[in-house]
């Protein structure tokens, strides 16, 4: 797998500079009891390693439709032709993504002309090529990637996200 | 690769959370939100009784759900001096966004001062002074006591007028009706300060004097009229990047045709339709594509003039209107003056039109008949006319104003449903300050005084000239020059010394030194070269009250702590009063100490009650607990009664056809083009090959004050932009992302090329106001008659200067259009 390793790096060390992004136990009604400091736990979720495809399911520019980390969350993996950061498989150029909008939840269209991935809801689009950056548009994030890992049989297993999916508040629930 | 948080869960808001009113600080939209807050060691939980939704949230919710937020809404922050859980969302029950987050006001929370997540490390803690050659940290009645003691010095030596004064005069963040009034009462009331400039221009004046002037105040529609136009005109504005729920949530529908119930009931058996849209542009903006989805091509008219040429364009349409008697003649017998003068002096013909503004007569007369042709059985049409800072910024700004404004009367569009003449607006609104009247018209254009040595102190409130004047480059020149003199002077003598330390900054003053202090809530670039740094309080750090496009009046709550000792600017102007009637009543000038009582203001909603209660229209039936009630849709100002427990207000100005003037009529002008009018301009033009165009991106608020230190945004846009067209990009031999200089004889900066097939040859388009490349340094000191400057037609030249760097290669160059 080629996957930025600085990156993660970064992501981890940002979120480990700050407080818990997750918090243990539900909300106490009133009487809170004196400040005490406790660990935070840890905001990066236990991801499940699923089989999306096989390298051969792939046609070049021809989004195939998946779902990870589970049936409700929609994807979109994509063999780009080009290698491409986060891009896995033997050439590089295998990347997926989620499709619904970090903006409002709305489906995200493929579009083959530029590799881009459009909303029909406020107009955003997200580049395929360049890490779901978006292009322009209303998400205040750029779109939630997949760490993918292809193994010795061609199989392509998603095993991570990269950011907030859409409609969820844990990317697993 | 593009940035990316990292997070995979955010904490859960309990169903016990603290919930506050919140309108977003940053555009003038003014969209409605929530702050949800709730002690840092707990969160809520999934069940439905466990979170502030009901909803069972181990389900994935679908689209344009409420209960979902993304990282950006999320932080935690002090809040009485505890840890908090914060969650700032927008509100599904304002009217104005209907729950929309634009990629600004989503972006709230993260932008908000957090030592627990390291967000907006850079806020002002305490206030600054020039101490032993740097900036450092002390108290309050220190900083205080040194600008009073300086301030009241140079009073004593020049008078009033050699204190200058840049300020906001806005709502929202660093503005806000407690804040204009606080400084206002400080400057207009206790001193006649006159030398005064406002945040984005050179001098205290309008940005459209010429609809006042004619009676037409320019917030005079609702943003439901959008819904109800049957055409849009929207002039120089970009409405999707810069007014961006504005345009989704009230245009849009009327460009989809899904408005059309709404017409129906309001209009009964007038014919009605999906709405269409001219966009006046010399740009192909996203707003264009945008209006192309949803309304379809033909529905759409986009004239991309030459720039500057808007004046002579309205000109002509006025005319066809009237030669073809497309006018509302009993509104005008009834409403308005000068009306057959000001169609004499104004004609011009269709054919003129087209030679100077580049467009065919076909299109003009398409344009004009879409806004002006009597509908199926005679009914008038509803055309809604919107303008911002293409026409504010734009060649003779007084005229152009004046001829679009005569355009909507002639057509019977003003005070009307479906109708308005409105600037759609920068920051939202929030003025309320005692009279400027003294400063007079033309107002001084301070920029230049200063430049030319004048004044002996400066204070600046919430300002980046550096970033966001005209003649930028000059003026860092010359203010740098100046504030250096100064610090000087401070470094020979020991701080301790106030005696010593005040003889020693006097002394540079008298040799053309100028004595700077700057209130912001961020170090700024000219803050760079101030003496002193007050740190202010923003939006939610105290409570704050403002007013968006349509006049809505809303109160954003304190929700959190300011960083550190930062106070609300109201309060900041309040205790340099006191400072002041201290230092002057020490100094035996107990008639100057005494005009600055009245500043006994504890906290921002004294000021409130000073200022707006007491002296804006409707001002008596607000209090901060009626608005609280009111809670995010507020009410319209002005306020007319308090009925039933709710501030009553008004939806539209001028429905009953009386105007802002004595006798009640709006007054037709004359406004006769005369080419590009500020001086320069035309010679400008004619020796630089590019138009240097310039304005916003949806992503970067204002001058990126706080964008600035927002991973998000400045992985994006490392770099101005500057939108070029992929044929001139090639003879300059650039390739995506390489860094130009862009020059011309008033000075040079630099941007990123960023390849775009729709601009046209040599137009170029800059972001302006960007700390890392200011478009301001190669835009010319002309400006009109009562000092608004002409940030739009700008030429220049293009040349590289260095291929893309590397926090630039990871970047994406692709058209920013949407595709269907």
């Amino acid at each position: 797998m080629n996957r930025c390793p600085g990156l993660v790096d970064a992501g981890r060390r940002r979120f480990l500079s700050g407080a818990g992004l997750a918090t243990a136990g539900a909300a106490v009604a009133t009487v809170l009891p004196a400040e005490a400091k406790t660990p935070p736990s840890l905001a990066l979720v236990k991801y499940p390693a699923s089989r999306l495809a096989n390298v051969k399911d792939l046609k070049v520019n021809a989004p195939l439709e998946v779902a990870y980390p589970d049936a409700n969350a929609p994807g979109v993996l994509l063999k780009l032709g080009s290698r491409v950061p986060g891009g896995a498989g033997p050439d590089g150029d295998i990347v997926g993504f989620t499709t619904l909008c970090p903006h409002k939840g709305f489906p995200l269209a493929y579009v083959a002309t530029d590799k881009t991935l459009n909303c029909p809801g406020h107009y955003s689009r997200f580049d395929c090529e360049k890490g779901g950056q978006q292009i322009w548009g209303q998400a205040t994030q750029n779109l939630p990637q997949y760490a993918l890992r292809v193994d010795d049989k061609g199989d392509i297993y998603a095993e991570g996200v990269d950011e907030l999916i859409y409609g969820r508040l844990s990317n697993v629930l | 690769m593009a940035y990316k948080r990292q997070i995979g869960q955010l904490p859960i808001i309990p169903a016990n959370a603290t919930v506050h009113n919140v309108v977003c600080h940053y555009c003038i939209v003014g969209c409605g939100y929530k702050a949800y807050s709730w002690d840092a060691r707990y969160e809520g939980g999934t069940a439905p009784s466990d979170n502030a939704f009901g909803v069972d949230l181990s389900k994935q919710q679908p689209a344009e759900t409420a209960a979902w937020y993304a990282p950006s809404m999320y932080n935690i922050v002090k809040q009485n001096g505890r840890d908090v859980h914060i969650v700032i969302k927008p509100d599904k029950a304002c009217v104005v966004n209907s729950g929309l987050g634009s990629v600004r006001g989503a972006r709230i929370a993260e932008m908000s001062y957090s030592r627990q997540r390291n967000t907006q490390l850079q806020r002002l803690t305490d206030p600054l002074v020039w101490r032993y050659g740097q900036l450092q940290p002390t108290s309050w009645d220190d900083a205080l006591d040194l600008v009073a003691r300086v301030t009241a010095s140079v009073i004593a030596e020049q008078g009033e007028d050699g204190l200058f004064v840049s300020a906001f005069d806005h709502g929202g963040a660093g503005g806000g009706y407690e804040n204009t009034w606080g400084t206002g009462k400080l400057y207009f009331g206790a001193m006649k300060i006159k030398n005064i400039r406002i945040h984005n221009r050179p001098a205290y004046n309008s940005e459209v004097h010429g609809s006042r002037d004619m009676g037409v105040g320019e917030l005079n529609n609702c943003y439901e009229d959008a819904e109800l136009a049957d055409t849009i005109v929207a002039v120089g504005t970009n409405a999707l990047e810069t007014q961006t729920n504005y345009f989704l949530n009230h245009w849009v529908p009327n460009l989809r045709g899904t408005s059309l119930d709404k017409k129906k009931a309001e209009f009964g058996a007038e014919p009605v339709a999906r709405g269409r849209i001219v966009i006046v542009d010399p740009r192909r903006t996203v707003t264009v594509n945008a209006c192309e989805t949803e309304a379809g091509k033909e529905n759409v008219l986009h004239l991309a003039l030459n720039s500057g040429t808007d004046l002579i364009l309205f000109n002509a349409w006025l005319s066809y209107a009237v030669e073809k008697g497309w006018i509302d003649k009993a509104f005008i017998a009834a409403s308005t003056r000068d009306f057959d003068k000001a169609v004499a002096a104004n004609k011009v013909s269709i054919a003129e039109a087209a030679r100077v503004t580049g467009l065919s007569e076909q299109d003009i007369v398409k344009a004009v008949t879409w806004i002006a042709e009597p509908k199926a059985g005679g009914a008038r049409r509803r055309t809604m006319f919107a303008y911002e800072k293409g026409l504010i910024w734009g060649n003779d700004n007084y005229r152009t104003n004046q001829a679009y404004v005569n355009l909507s009367l002639a057509t019977g569009n003003i005070g009307r449903p479906g109708g308005g003449c409105v600037r759609m607006g920068g920051h939202q609104e929030g003025y309320s300050r005692p009279s400027d009247g003294f400063i007079g018209r033309p107002a001084p254009y301070v920029d230049k005084l200063l430049l030319d040595g004048k004044g002996g102190v400066h204070h600046i409130w919430g300002c980046d000239h550096y970033k966001t004047t005209l003649n930028a480059m000059a003026f860092k020149r010359n203010y740098k020059m100046r504030t250096d003199l100064v610090k000087d002077a401070m470094n020979t003598v020991p701080y301790g010394d106030r005696d010593a330390m005040v003889a020693a900054i006097m002394g540079a003053i008298r040799k053309g030194g100028l004595f700077s202090v700057d209130m912001d809530i961020v170090p700024t670039h000219i803050g760079e070269a101030a003496h002193v740094v007050l740190p202010a309080a923003t939006s939610g750090e105290m409570n704050l009250t403002s007013m968006n496009g349509e006049r809505r009046m809303r109160l954003t709550e304190r929700y959190m702590d300011p960083p550190g000792q930062a106070m609300p600017d109201c309060l900041i102007a309040a205790r340099i009063a006191n400072h002041m009637e201290r230092v002057f009543r020490a100094m035996g000038k107990a008639e100057a100490a005494d005009k600055f009582k009245g500043f006994d203001w504890k906290t921002e909603e004294d000021a409130f009650m000073d200022g707006y209660a007491q002296h804006e229209k409707g001002g008596q039936f607000v209090t901060y607990d009626r608005l609280r009630v009111m809670g995010t849709n507020g009410f319209q100002e002005p306020a007319t009664a308090f009925t039933d427990g709710k501030i009553v207000g008004t939806k539209r100005l001028f429905a009953d056809g009386k105007f802002s003037k004595p006798d009640g009529k709006a007054v037709f002008a004359e406004t006769q083009w005369r080419g590009l009018q500020a001086p320069g301009k035309q010679e400008e033009k004619d020796k630089f090959a590019f138009l240097i165009n310039n304005g916003r991106a949806n992503i970067v608020w204002q001058s990126a004050y706080l964008d600035v230190d927002n991973e998000l945004v400045m992985d994006r846009w490392p770099y101005p932009f500057i939108e070029l067209n992929p044929e001139d990009m090639a003879e300059l031999g650039l390739k995506n992302g390489d860094l130009v200089e862009v020059y011309n004889e008033n000075g040079s900066t630099q941007a990123m090329a960023y390849p775009t097939p729709t601009a046209k040859r040599k137009q170029a388009f800059m972001l302006f106001g960007y700390p890392t490349g200011v478009q301001g340094n190669v835009v010319s000191p002309g400006v009109n008659e009562f000092i608004i400057p002409n940030y739009k037609q700008t030429w220049g030249n293009i040349r590289k200067i260095a291929d893309a760097p590397e926090g630039v290669r990871h970047l994406t160059f692709k058209s920013k259009e949407y595709i269907s």
